[in-house]
C-alpha cells in the first residue's frame, strides 16, 4: 500500500515538473539574478555571449575579431576590423538572445545533445582565451566561465546536465531581455547609438527592438515547455 | 692722444675706401677729424688737411690682423659643415624616398588601428 503510494506522489511530482518545469526554470533564473554575489558570473555569460555574437558577426561579414574585453560589472567590448558595421552592431544583443534561446532549446532536445553542446561552448571559451583576451581580467572572466561549463560536462547525471544548461539559457535570455534598456540613459552610446547614427533611426526603436526579439524567443520556449 | 682720436672713425673709412687719397693729400698737417667731416667735399679737394699717421695705421692694421685671425676659426667651421650638407638634388631625393616609406608605415598604421569598438 505504502509502495504504491510512493509511486504515486512520485508520479505526481514527476507530471508536475513536466508540466511546470519551465515556470520552475524561470522563477528559479529571476531569483538567481537578483543574488547579489552569486549571479555575477551569469552577468559576464550574457556579456561573452553579446561579445562573441559581435565577433562572429563581424568574422562571417568579412571582417575579423581584434580583441574581446570583459570587465567585472559585466561590461564588455568587442574591437573588430573591417566587416559590415550593421549587422555587427545588431548581432550583440540579437545574439545573445539566440544564445539563450539555443541553449536551452537544444538542452531539452536530447541529454546527448546537451553534453555536446556544453562542450562547443567549452571549446569556444577556450578558444577566446587564446585568440582573442588580450588582458589579464578578460582571461580570469573567461576561465571562471569555461570551469562552469567543464564541471556541467563533467556531470555524472546527464539529467542535472540538461536541466542546467536550461537554466543558463533562461539567465542569458533574461539577461538579454534586461540589458538592451540599459542603452536608454541619455549618453547616446553603445550599439543603438552605432545603429541609430548609421541608419537614422532613433535608438529607442532599436532597443524595442532587441526587447521584443528577446521577448518572443522567450514565449517560444513557453510554447515548446507546453508542448 | 691725438692718435688714438683719428684712428676711431676717419681712418677706418678713409683706409678702406680710398686708401690712395691721404697719400696723396700727405702735406697737411694734423688736423681735428671732426672739423675734416664737416667740410664740404668740393672743399675738401682744394684744401687737402687730412693728416696721415703712421702710428694709427699701423695700430689700425694690428687690430684688424686680430680681428681676422678671430674670426678664421668660425669660418672653418661653417666651410667644414657646407661640406657636410647634402646637395639640394641628394635633399630631394632622400625627401622622395622617405615620403614613399611613411605612406606603408601610415597604411600599417590605418591597419592597425582602423578597428570598430563594440559595447
Amino acid at each position: 500500500m505504502s509502495v504504491f503510494s510512493s509511486n504515486n506522489t512520485s508520479q505526481e511530482s514527476s507530471a508536475f515538473w513536466q508540466k511546470y518545469h519551465f515556470f520552475i526554470l524561470l522563477f528559479a533564473a529571476v531569483v538567481f539574478k537578483q543574488l547579489p554575489l552569486v549571479s555575477i558570473p551569469f552577468n559576464w555569460l550574457e556579456s561573452y555571449f553579446h561579445e562573441i555574437s559581435h565577433g562572429i558577426a563581424a568574422i562571417i561579414t568579412g571582417g575579423n575579431v581584434v580583441r574581446i574585453q570583459l570587465f567585472a560589472n559585466g561590461a564588455g567590448l568587442c574591437t573588430t576590423q573591417g566587416g559590415i558595421g550593421f549587422v555587427i552592431s545588431f548581432a550583440g544583443y540579437a545574439g545573445a538572445t539566440l544564445w539563450g534561446w539555443g541553449i536551452y532549446k537544444l538542452a531539452s532536445a536530447h541529454q546527448r545533445v546537451a553534453q555536446g553542446f556544453s562542450v562547443l561552448i567549452f571549446v569556444l571559451l577556450v578558444s577566446s582565451i587564446v585568440f582573442w583576451g588580450r588582458d589579464l581580467l578578460t582571461w580570469f572572466i573567461l576561465a571562471i566561465l569555461a570551469v562552469i561549463f567543464l564541471l556541467t560536462i563533467k556531470l555524472q547525471k546527464t539529467h542535472y546536465l540538461q536541466r542546467l544548461m536550461q537554466f543558463f539559457g533562461l539567465l542569458i535570455l533574461l539577461n538579454s531581455l534586461s540589458s538592451p534598456s540599459y542603452l536608454l540613459d541619455g549618453r547616446h552610446l553603445g550599439d543603438g547609438a552605432a545603429l541609430a547614427s548609421m541608419t537614422f533611426i532613433p535608438e529607442v526603436i532599436w532597443v524595442v527592438i532587441w526587447f521584443s526579439i528577446a521577448l518572443l524567443a522567450l514565449y517560444s520556449l513557453y510554447k515548446t515547455a507546453r508542448k | 692722444m691725438h692718435v688714438s682720436s683719428s684712428n676711431s672713425l676717419p681712418l677706418t673709412s678713409g683706409i678702406n675706401n680710398k686708401p690712395t687719397e691721404p697719400i696723396k693729400n700727405s702735406g697737411r698737417s694734423a688736423a681735428p677729424v671732426s672739423e675734416i667731416e664737416q667740410e664740404p667735399a668740393s672743399k675738401k679737394q682744394e684744401t687737402p688737411n687730412i693728416v696721415i699717421d703712421e702710428q694709427a695705421i699701423a695700430l689700425y692694421q694690428e687690430s684688424q690682423a686680430s680681428l681676422s685671425a678671430q674670426a678664421q676659426p668660425k669660418n672653418e667651421n661653417v666651410s667644414s659643415a657646407n661640406q657636410d650638407q647634402p646637395s639640394a638634388k641628394n635633399e630631394t631625393a632622400v625627401a622622395s624616398y622617405q615620403a614613399v616609406g611613411d605612406l606603408a608605415k601610415r597604411e600599417s598604421v590605418q591597419k592597425l588601428f582602423g578597428v570598430d569598438l563594440f559595447a
